[in-house]
């Protein structure tokens, strides 16, 4: 009965300990590009590609080492570049862009705990032409990802894991809205 | 022989406390489950977890740029995708005379169900300390409504198209607040 308490508190103790040593970190800008959205060939298709300059990038939050994880606007701003960049649509000069990229993260739901978690992020992409204030696209995404025990058994890392799947998967389907949108070459000019 | 029958008495008598206790916690758990989920979430803001600072069912909004505003608003299990979609919409017309303007217009408005992890766990005693046993897993569904609005100038005449803040007000605040 005694060793069952003892072991029932260094269990108990050990955990509060781990709490109290792990710090949350915010989520890393090269874990939020999507690896395979689309296919080179895609982008080399596309009439966007080398078009885009992004020009804000919003309500991301800072994060508090002693809570969740969460995004921040910088780290999402550079993951929106790289992406931007990887698959061929990034300008290469902000000023001359024919396209303007305004990014806002109205939202990422995160769970209060579990073993399972799974955050799902809500991200307006706002996408005007430059030459005469046209929106070509103005949308909302939606995108989740599940992190398991399996992918780290940390909570607080578990969570990161889960806010930059989540980011990964909604900039990904950004992606391939941008390459589906119906924009000819000379309405870009 | 005595003792034996004593001893047997003993620990019968202790493992009957034992599942009463069981069956109590897991009762007094089930109430409060039942009691926590019946009732569909309500024109409330919502709340951060203390602990890991987690947003909570109700509303919350961010300015955008200028005059521009989100409202996102998360139900309970309970809610339906109907009731956090009239939430949004009240707190924006709540927000926009906050802003001391008195009409705005939805600019994209969207309806999502999203899912969420709940652990099952059954309380059982280990060495006299109740401790809550992770034994599985579900998945609770929960409505949220995405509002995204621009607040319009003070002028004489509105377009028809254009949404009135105190109009808005009266037709939802009665049943929602």
């Amino acid at each position: 009965m005694n060793q069952i308490l003892t072991f029932v508190r260094l269990v108990l103790m050990i955990g509060m300990l781990g709490t109290l040593i792990a710090c949350s970190t915010p989520a890393r800008s090269g874990h939020m590009v999507p690896k395979s959205a689309l296919s080179l060939s895609h982008s080399l298709d596309s009439p966007l590609r080398n078009a885009i300059a992004i020009s804000k990038v919003g309500g991301g939050e800072k994060t508090n080492p002693m809570l969740w994880s969460k995004v921040g606007t910088s780290e999402l701003h550079e993951a929106l570049r790289l992406s931007l960049s990887q698959y061929g649509f990034l300008s290469t000069s902000d000023v001359a862009a024919p396209f303007r990229l305004e990014v806002f993260l109205i939202e990422l739901k995160q769970p209060p705990g579990g073993y399972t978690l799974i955050v799902t992020s809500f991200i307006r992409y706002k996408l005007t032409r430059n030459r005469d204030d046209q929106v070509v696209y103005d949308d909302v995404i939606t995108a989740s990802y599940k992190a398991t025990v399996d992918d780290a058994f940390a909570a607080i890392h578990r969570m990161k894991l889960a806010n930059e799947g989540s980011i990964r998967a909604n900039i990904a389907a950004f992606l391939q809205h941008l390459h589906s949108l119906n924009i000819t070459k000379s309405l870009i000019q | 022989m005595l003792m034996r029958l004593l001893c047997k008495v003993s620990i019968v008598e202790k493992t009957k406390g034992a599942i009463k206790g069981l069956i109590g916690s897991i009762t007094i758990l089930i109430i409060l489950g039942l009691v926590g989920c019946a009732r569909p979430t309500g024109y409330t803001k919502s709340a951060s977890s203390f602990l890991t600072g987690a947003k909570g069912y109700g509303y919350s909004d961010k300015r955008i740029n200028g005059d521009e505003f989100s409202i996102v608003v998360l139900g309970n299990p309970s809610t339906s995708k109907a009731r956090v979609a009239e939430i949004a919409l009240l707190r924006a017309a709540h927000l926009t005379k906050e802003q001391g303007r008195t009409h705005f217009v939805i600019i994209k408005q969207k309806a999502e169900t999203t899912e969420k992890a709940v652990p099952i766990s059954i309380p059982l005693f280990v060495g006299g300390v109740l401790v809550p046993v992770p034994v599985g897993e579900k998945t609770d569904k929960e409505s949220m409504a995405i509002l995204l609005i621009r607040l319009l100038p003070l002028q004489p005449a509105y377009p028809p198209d254009v949404l009135n803040a105190a109009e808005v007000i009266d037709n939802l605040a009665k049943h929602l607040e």
